[in-house]
């Protein structure tokens, strides 16, 4: 058994690798560093510079996947007709200059480029440009990116480079960036991205800070407490209801009580969690008015808090399990064994608690182990409309304020959770049924 | 019988709580406490950072500005709060001769702001105050030293005070230039004062040298990040020279500016410049109060008439009363209609009134207004979804609270909101933008299309007024009346005395003349954020507004993000867009038309790209100047050029209807002053009161839904009893 336990946990690696680059691309697919950076930099004043600053402080500024090394060292933004600027470069190697323009229809002006540096013999053009070093742009693509070498010389003063950028039409948003490319070593071009940096270190637990500069792990340390206080006693005592109303519908079976039951349980079903969540809150705290609409306090004068949710998140669960635990207790009750038991004369008590009981407990058990690391996880809906300040609305808060840190530890943890929890229902049967073996 | 057992531990555990829905402990009751809510927890309550509103509720109540906005007089008035006096700019020219307000503006070269402060102002007490007999402070510990573990840094042991001088206004000044504080308004106050951005460069360099220092300390494996997270970077602002802001002597600092800039005075009354003392910062910036997560984002120290005295963000934050708060009292000066509506009762008493204010989280609005309704909190705006609940249209036409909220002695006070909203038009774009007649007819017709007082009766239930302009009412440049109308979209009806809106039909006469009709159809694009279920009424009310002038409006629905972008880059026809002012001056509504502000070109916050030459020239010369009739006739000026050229579709002003209750005594709804908390007053006795009378629990259902399930199962039990029972029968 103990080789299955390690062979599992092997699995777990490239399951919870393959979870953190699926995260880091669907986030990024929709919020860029820039989208990132403007959350929450708020909504006023803010400038291109606070922009790039935020992203540096936070590594942000990096590529996704692989630094081939460019670096920006120049912008020249170009909002005349003509614009002109010098710009000293690193010395010798291969530099890029991205031409930047608004999508069409506004880009279709024809632009001109003009490259020169002193002293001028340094310079390698590709050879679309001219003698002159200049170039003549189409009115199609909204971005270009041109290519050029300076090679080494004798003086150890690196050139200066000369930019003219011309557009027939005054158009803004254009802009001129000059790029070189820094030679880094191999190791530093896959380090040096944002995927390493905010990524691959998830997988060591080091969650870092969020984007404002909090410690995650003692904020989820902080927050698996109230969490807990709700989906502990939920599991609980939701557990035992379901247990004894499934066994009471099926001592009852075949009476009316059976029937309206069950359509009792599928009414409880259909119902959304929503409207529990809101007709508790009219029902317990504003027409019965015996507990708090909504709130949170820590220690034991934040019992009254926690007992509407308990009851919601019972309520919401109740139909469904009941239903599926009846099942099983029928099917047991059909058992040779049960008949057994009968003939030899035991009580229905004795048959019902101690025979099949304990036999339909094996699927029950199996089923509920599995969901036990989420009751870490809390519960999104339920925490937002009580304010309790547990993991999902931790989780909430960061989708809206599009904070990747948080995101990506909290989903780096559900993963985690998800797969100890297959594990522990994997050495559950083990324990409750002797006729399985893990090999 | 089973079901029951569940309700029986229902029971119990109400049982057990004290069967109350009173969601404070119980040791708070009958206290002269305010409650009120937070959504969510406020990201920075650092005054160089904080920017929104949700931070000022708080940080507006502990630091305190040289100057605040009077609490009851309108216009907007700025008094002295720790100042002796409002400054008052005094002008040179080159040589530093000084200059009359009248000699013309190019000869300006600086402005200088003499600001002298009231003695014996105290702070509140603070650990990093604390000094040892040999004056060597306590907290402020060697590089890896800890501090005593606890959870505030009140909760240390030794604490102490000192005196409000020139040199922590200055220190802030300096923080707002502090590379890694990442100040919003930083770039607007470059252009201002006097070597600020030189300033800025010169702790880069610094920062730059500090790092470089530790990489080489800490070889090939420095983790910058972790370590700066750990361990700060403390500069001591104090070694720095800024020109623009020097000390003068221990209560006289002087800020000077390279131009004139009215405006300034009124930021001097925002958080941005507040004190911070030297010793706060060096307490804060230290590893070994980081290590305990207390920074100045967190734990504010302010000369103000409140303290932080909890930090639970996920819980609650409470301000406590500070007991070295200096002696202001409540202002004696107030209109009749302040007088009339009881603002004037407590003229003349100390301030603040209040022990403590209690802000709870609150995520959802459902249960807030509830919870409001049953008194826990004290007052409470109007969403959408109550108004029906909380206001009636009269007999006589205007509204009214409901009868249910009234009978509880609640109050209802409106305000117009000193903001706007507005539809733009991309005027980069080439269909709806443009400056010729034929396009400006196009735009023309649009905005009378756009049934603006329909969509406030619709949509916000009356709680707006349409605009004319960019300026709200209050601000100067306002014109009530037929003058203030917008002559393209308005006639003036003399018999309601009110803008009526032009019909359709010179709408669609606009338009055709535009070189649009029935054979040539324009298709006008929407871009949104609004998608769901929830705004499809407003979208097919805004498509039935141009339809009806034979536009086909197309929404396209996009998330934030790239709405962002499409902005950004102008790549848009028409947005719904809006913006709440910084301070009430005509120009930070005129600004937002402004061509060198354009998002396009300079990533400003005119949204619009609109650029006319004329109204730049003009907004240029009426930018800075005092409010005059010859500002007015500017602004007025500027106002024709743009309604003409009509580069937004001009929305409405927001009214904000606030809730009271009856135990609540000096509330305004809305004003620019931030630190309002000061003046409220609570009766904590009629509270007490009418919480009991309101919320008595009711018990019987529950035991009567217990007896039912009982009930119900009896026969069922008797018939199961009997099958067991049974003999079989052969």
């Amino acid at each position: 058994m103990m080789t299955y336990i390690i062979r599992r946990c092997l699995y777990a690696i490239p399951v919870l690798f393959g979870v953190n680059v699926l995260v880091f691309l669907l986030f990024f697919l929709v919020n860029s560093p820039d989208h990132m950076a403007r959350a929450h930099l708020g909504q006023k004043r803010v400038t291109p510079e606070q922009v790039d600053a935020w992203k540096r402080e936070r590594l942000l500024h990096l590529p996704y996947f692989y630094n081939a090394g460019w670096r920006r060292i120049g912008s020249l933004p170009a909002a005349e007709s003509e614009n002109t600027a010098e710009f000293p470069t690193a010395g010798s190697g291969e530099y890029a200059l991205m031409i930047e323009a608004p999508p069409p229809p506004r880009a279709s002006t024809p632009r001109l480029v003009q490259l020169q540096s002193s002293p001028p013999e340094r310079l390698r053009l590709p050879p679309d440009f001219d003698a002159q070093g200049m170039l003549r742009l189409a009115a199609d693509s909204p971005t270009r990116r041109l290519f050029f070498h300076i090679t080494p010389g004798e003086s150890a003063k690196p050139p200066a480079l000369r930019i003219t950028f011309t557009l027939e039409v005054p158009t803004p948003a254009h802009r001129v960036l000059l790029e070189y490319k820094e030679p880094l070593p191999l190791l530093a071009r896959l380090t040096r991205t944002i995927f390493f940096q905010r990524s691959v270190k998830m997988l060591a637990f080091q969650y870092g800070t969020s984007e404002d500069g909090k410690d995650i792990g003692g904020e989820i340390l902080k927050r698996i407490g109230p969490s807990l206080s709700i989906t502990v006693p939920a599991f609980v005592f939701g557990l035992w209801l379901e247990i004894l109303v499934a066994m009471g519908i099926a001592v009852y079976r075949g009476t009316y009580v059976d029937y309206w039951g069950l359509i009792l349980c599928v009414l409880m079903m259909s119902i959304s969690a929503l409207f529990y969540i809101m007709g508790g809150q009219v029902l317990l705290g504003q027409i019965l008015r015996l507990v708090p609409i909504s709130g949170f306090d820590y220690g034991p004068s934040g019992l009254k808090f926690i007992v509407l949710p308990v009851i919601i998140a019972v309520m919401a669960s109740l139909g469904g399990n009941v239903r599926f635990y009846r099942t099983l207790f029928l099917e047991e009750m059909q058992r040779d064994y049960v008949r057994t038991a009968r003939a030899k004369g035991m009580s229905e008590w004795n048959v019902l608690f101690i025979h099949t009981l304990k036999n339909a407990m094996i699927p029950i058990l199996t089923g509920v182990v599995v969901s036990l690391p989420f009751l870490f996880a809390g519960s999104l809906l339920l925490e937002s409309f009580f304010a309790i300040p547990g993991m999902g609305s931790f989780m909430l808060e960061a989708i809206q304020r599009q904070d990747f840190a948080v995101v990506q530890a909290l989903v780096s943890l559900g993963s985690f959770l998800y797969v100890v929890g297959l594990l522990l229902t994997d050495i559950s049967y083990t324990l409750v049924d002797p006729r399985v073996h893990l090999e | 019988m089973l079901m029951g057992l569940g309700w029986a531990f229902v029971l119990a555990l109400a049982a057990l709580s004290g069967c109350t829905n009173n969601p404070y402990r119980s040791s708070e009751a009958g206290r002269n406490i305010y409650y009120d809510t937070f959504h969510e927890e406020p990201k920075h309550l650092d005054p160089a950072r904080a920017y929104s509103a949700d931070e000022y509720v708080l940080i507006n109540q502990i630091y305190e500005p040289v100057v605040q906005y009077h609490y009851l007089l309108y216009p907007y008035t700025l008094v002295p709060l720790t100042a002796v006096s409002v400054p008052v700019p005094q002008l040179y020219d080159r040589d530093g001769q000084p200059l009359s307000p009248d000699d013309p503006a190019e000869d300006v070269a600086g402005v200088v702001y003499e600001i002298t402060l009231r003695p014996g102002i105290q702070y509140q007490d603070h650990a990093s105050f604390a000094r040892a007999p040999d004056g060597t402070y306590l907290w402020h510990l060697p590089p890896g030293a800890s501090l005593p573990a606890v959870e505030h840094p009140d909760a240390l042991p030794a604490k102490g005070t000192r005196e409000l001088r020139a040199a922590d206004y200055v220190y802030q000044i300096k923080r707002l230039a502090h590379p890694l504080l990442e100040c919003p308004i930083f770039s607007l106050l470059a252009d201002y004062i006097e070597g600020f951005a030189e300033f800025r460069q010169m702790l880069d360099g610094e920062i730059a040298a500090i790092r470089a220092a530790r990489r080489q300390a800490a070889g090939v494996f420095y983790n910058q990040e972790a370590d700066e997270r750990t361990n700060p970077i403390y500069l001591d602002l104090r070694r720095y020279d800024l020109p623009g802001v020097q000390i003068v002597d221990d209560l006289t600092f002087r800020i000077t500016l390279t131009k004139p800039y009215p405006q300034f005075l009124y930021w001097l009354a925002m958080p941005f410049f507040a004190p911070v003392p030297w010793e706060v910062d060096r307490f804060y910036t230290q590893s070994a109060a980081v290590a305990r997560n207390f920074t100045l984002n967190r734990f504010p120290v302010g000369t103000g008439p409140f303290i932080l005295a909890e930090y639970r963000p996920n819980y609650r934050m409470v301000l406590q009363r500070n007991t070295h708060f200096h002696a202001e009292a409540y202002p004696g000066e107030g209109s009749p209609e302040n007088a009339a509506r009881g603002l004037l009762a407590d003229r003349g008493k100390p301030l603040p009134f209040l022990e403590e204010a209690v802000y709870m989280l609150e995520k959802e609005s459902v249960p807030r207004w509830n919870k409001f309704l049953q008194g826990y909190y004290d007052d409470s705006e109007i969403g959408s979804d109550v108004y029906d609940q909380a206001v009636q249209v009269s007999a006589a036409g205007h509204m009214e609270l409901t009868e249910a909220l009234r009978a509880k002695g609640i109050r209802l006070e409106t305000d117009v909101e000193p903001s706007t909203t507005y539809y733009a038009f991309n005027m980069l774009d080439e269909v709806v933008g443009g400056y010729d007649l034929n396009k400006r007819k196009l735009r023309q017709a649009l905005s009378i299309a756009l049934n603006i007082e329909d969509y406030i009766q619709i949509f916000r239930n009356g709680r707006g007024i349409a605009a004319q302009g960019p300026i709200p009412p209050g601000i100067f440049g306002y014109e009530d009346g037929p003058a203030g109308i917008n002559p393209v979209i308005y006639e003036w009806d003399e018999q309601l005395g009110r803008p009526r809106r032009k019909d359709l039909e010179t709408a669609k006469r606009l338009l055709a003349e535009a070189g649009y009709g029935a054979s040539t159809p324009l298709v006008l694009f929407f871009d949104t954020t609004a998608g769901g279920p929830e705004s499809k009424a407003f979208l097919d009310w805004l498509r039935k507004q141009f339809a009806a002038i034979g536009v086909q409006l197309q929404v396209r629905s996009t998330d934030y993000n790239q709405f962002q972008t499409k902005v950004l880059q102008g790549n848009f026809q028409l947005i719904q867009w809006g913006w709440n002012a910084d301070y009430p001056d005509p120009e930070n509504f005129l600004f937002l038309l402004y061509g060198p502000n354009a998002k396009v070109t300079s990533q400003g916050e005119n949204a619009a790209n609109y650029d006319n030459p004329q109204y730049n020239e003009l907004f240029r010369r009426a930018e800075t100047m005092v409010n005059s009739a010859e500002r007015a006739a500017l602004i007025r000026e500027m106002l024709a050029i743009a309604q003409a050229d009509a580069p937004w579709i001009w929305g409405l002003h927001p009214v904000g209807y606030g809730l009271y209750h009856a135990w609540q005594h000096n509330t305004k709804p809305l004003t620019f002053a931030g630190n309002t908390l000061k003046y409220k007053r609570i009766d904590p006795d009629l509270r007490e009161q009418s919480r009991m009378a309101w919320n008595r629990p009711i018990t019987g259902p529950l035991w009567g839904a217990l007896t039912m399930i009982i009930v119900a199962t009896i026969p069922a039990t008797i018939s199961l009893y009997r099958r067991q029972r049974r003999v079989p029968q052969r």
